[in-house]
């Protein structure tokens, strides 16, 4: 056990590392978040410029809602969204498969490491949205704490799914239409582009059977006391029931891909 | 240490038909199967050195994928110190150390120290076995040199003696090494061989090597396996290959006055050299005719400035047995 928490805390770190190994990346990344920040604000002020509310959501949580959706989608949904997929196809993925801690954990791993060294550009996005009167406290310290929970829960099912489509490599080795696919219902269905207080009632009944809701949408709730404190519970169980049955899946089809595992050349 | 019985791994390939609009016909045409290994059986004792040699495409690679667990056999058994590697692979990865010479298992992007760094927790080398091993890695292959430098601006030398100490840096009992000598030059070519001895020779480490290169067969291996088309072709000591695949020895001849040169010959070998040539080559049977009688015979008829016996050329009887021509 001890083993296996250091062999994931290596992976952790290499992913962070290679992550911040290229500093010109990490700071445009952070200039791009900070404009899209900027951006969001500007749109959503504008929406509201003649109305008091749409559907009952004030400007002051729309834009809120904005900038804190572009801080957790930064880590859930970064643009790379799994290194697994280019090891397939550079068939680095036979070193993968003969370490001493599994393809996914050292996968996942690497994607925390990565999402840690995701984490300036979030916080500056932060920084953005509380320079420009965007972002207020949340309710209680209940509500705060259920947040970063929430939150937490939403990236591990974030980096689970990730992780589970990027596993369509071995299979077809170029996954950018899959991702492509991937990408659009994630972030629409997470409510990480358009809040999902705003989608028909009959769209609202299909997503809620999904879990991507659950990993931007639902700690934002939270965030927002929109939900009581035992719906909040209730929010963090059902995160958690999904989170279990995503590595659920994950480790199904893991264990289908490294049967179908194909390295190229010699 | 290593067993394979029978192994078997096919492959399945859309056959791409000829004619207008292959692509849209290949969607429907029947998949092939190609058995890249055809049951090939082995095994291997600990503390041996086994050169694992054949043709490009004759399915080493994929014998190696095989016994390290990252390919499932279509067919067959194997174990490696006691584990089925495919279906024990975290059990497997203790056991085994791998060099593939055309693929990395180091983090491209960043220093080699920090890929070391991360196989030593990986692995849970302690600190001390760490410290002690860096410093033998420093001695036989000069890591300390290049341990800061990007994998991705390492020398394809540097990079494969970056591979070597990833591989061996946990002291595992098996190392497979996939072709670990191509491309490099003879400084990184000894310096592998050295520590490829060192680890055998202190830790009994057993080692199973695909190389094209009959150096690295003829100066580590104690046995090797011979392989083509999937199909174990031959499989026992250097020695006796060269027996049965090479039975001659050439006796290399340079007259004293260069116009004898086309003259020598001798009833008891065959001349084997082109006419013209300063030297002359006379290949004989050692089972039929001994040197000294066929140096006798030379010597008595002509005047010789410098005489030699040459051993066949592992190189040689490797591509007459790759021919099928013994």
């Amino acid at each position: 056990m001890r083993a296996a928490l250091r062999g994931t805390a290596a992976m952790v770190r290499l992913g962070a590392q290679s992550a911040l190994h290229f500093r010109v990346n990490v700071g445009i990344s952070v200039v791009g978040a900070c404009l899209q920040a900027v951006l969001l604000i500007v749109v959503w002020r504008n929406v509201y410029a003649n109305r008091q509310t749409v559907q009952g959501v004030g400007v002051d949580i729309a834009v809120q809602y904005a900038i804190l959706s572009l801080a957790v989608a930064h880590l859930a949904l970064p643009f790379r969204l799994s290194s697994l997929p280019e090891r397939v196809r550079q068939g680095a993925i036979a070193t993968d498969v003969i370490r001493p801690i599994g393809v996914t954990s050292q996968n996942l791993a690497h994607s925390v490491g990565e999402a840690a060294a995701a984490l300036p550009g979030s916080v500056a996005v932060l920084i953005v949205g509380c320079a420009l009167d965007g972002i207020s406290a949340p309710r209680d310290l209940w509500a705060a704490g259920f947040f970063v929970l929430s939150v937490g829960l939403g990236l591990l099912m974030a980096w689970t799914m990730n992780l589970t489509v990027s596993m369509v490599a071995f299979w077809t080795t170029d996954t950018r239409g899959t991702f492509y696919i991937y990408r659009t219902l994630a972030t629409f269905c997470s409510g990480a582009i358009v809040p999902l207080w705003f989608i028909p009632e009959w769209l609202a009944h299909m997503l809620n059977a999904l879990p991507f809701r659950l990993q931007i949408f639902a700690p934002l709730e939270i965030w927002f006391g929109q939900v009581t404190y035992d719906h909040s519970k209730q929010l963090l169980i059902q995160q958690a029931s999904w989170l279990a049955v995503l590595f659920l899946l994950l480790h199904l089809v893991a264990r289908r891909a490294l049967r179908v595992v194909v390295v190229n050349g010699g | 240490m290593i067993v394979a019985e029978h192994l078997v791994k096919q492959f399945h390939r859309r056959a791409v038909p000829d004619g207008p609009a292959s692509r849209f016909r290949s969607l429907f045409a029947a998949r092939e199967a190609v058995r890249a290994v055809d049951d090939i059986s082995l095994a291997i004792d600990k503390g041996e050195i086994v050169g694992f040699l054949g043709p490009n495409g004759a399915g080493k690679s994929t014998t190696i994928k095989m016994l390290t667990g990252i390919l499932v056999p279509t067919a067959g058994r194997v174990e490696v110190a006691g584990v089925v590697p495919w279906r024990h692979r975290r059990r497997n990865a203790l056991n085994i150390g791998v060099v593939f010479g055309q693929r990395s298992q180091l983090w491209f992007d960043l220093p080699l120290r920090r890929s070391l760094e991360a196989i030593r927790d990986l692995y849970s080398v302690s600190a001390a076995d760490y410290r002690n091993r860096m410093s033998q890695f420093d001695d036989l292959l000069d890591l300390g040199s290049f341990l800061d430098t990007p994998v991705r601006s390492l020398s394809l030398g540097q990079r494969i003696r970056g591979d070597l100490a990833a591989a061996t840096l946990y002291r595992p009992p098996v190392l497979y090494l996939d072709e670990p000598t191509v491309g490099l030059d003879v400084v990184a070519k000894v310096a592998l061989r050295d520590l490829i001895t060192s680890l055998n020779v202190d830790g009994r480490t057993t080692v199973m090597l695909t190389t094209h290169d009959m150096d690295d067969v003829e100066q580590l291996c104690q046995r090797i396996m011979v392989i083509d088309g999937g199909k174990m072709l031959y499989e026992g000591d250097l020695k006796d290959l060269k027996r049965r695949f090479a039975p001659y020895r050439d006796l290399i001849v340079t007259p004293r006055s260069p116009s004898d040169a086309d003259r020598i010959d001798s009833g008891l070998a065959t001349r084997v050299s082109s006419p013209g040539a300063a030297k002359v080559t006379l290949r004989f049977d050692p089972q039929e005719v001994s040197a000294p009688e066929v140096i006798h015979s030379v010597s008595s008829q002509f005047e010789v400035s410098d005489i030699s016996i040459l051993d066949p050329q592992l190189e040689d009887v490797v591509r007459r047995l790759y021919g099928g021509n013994p």
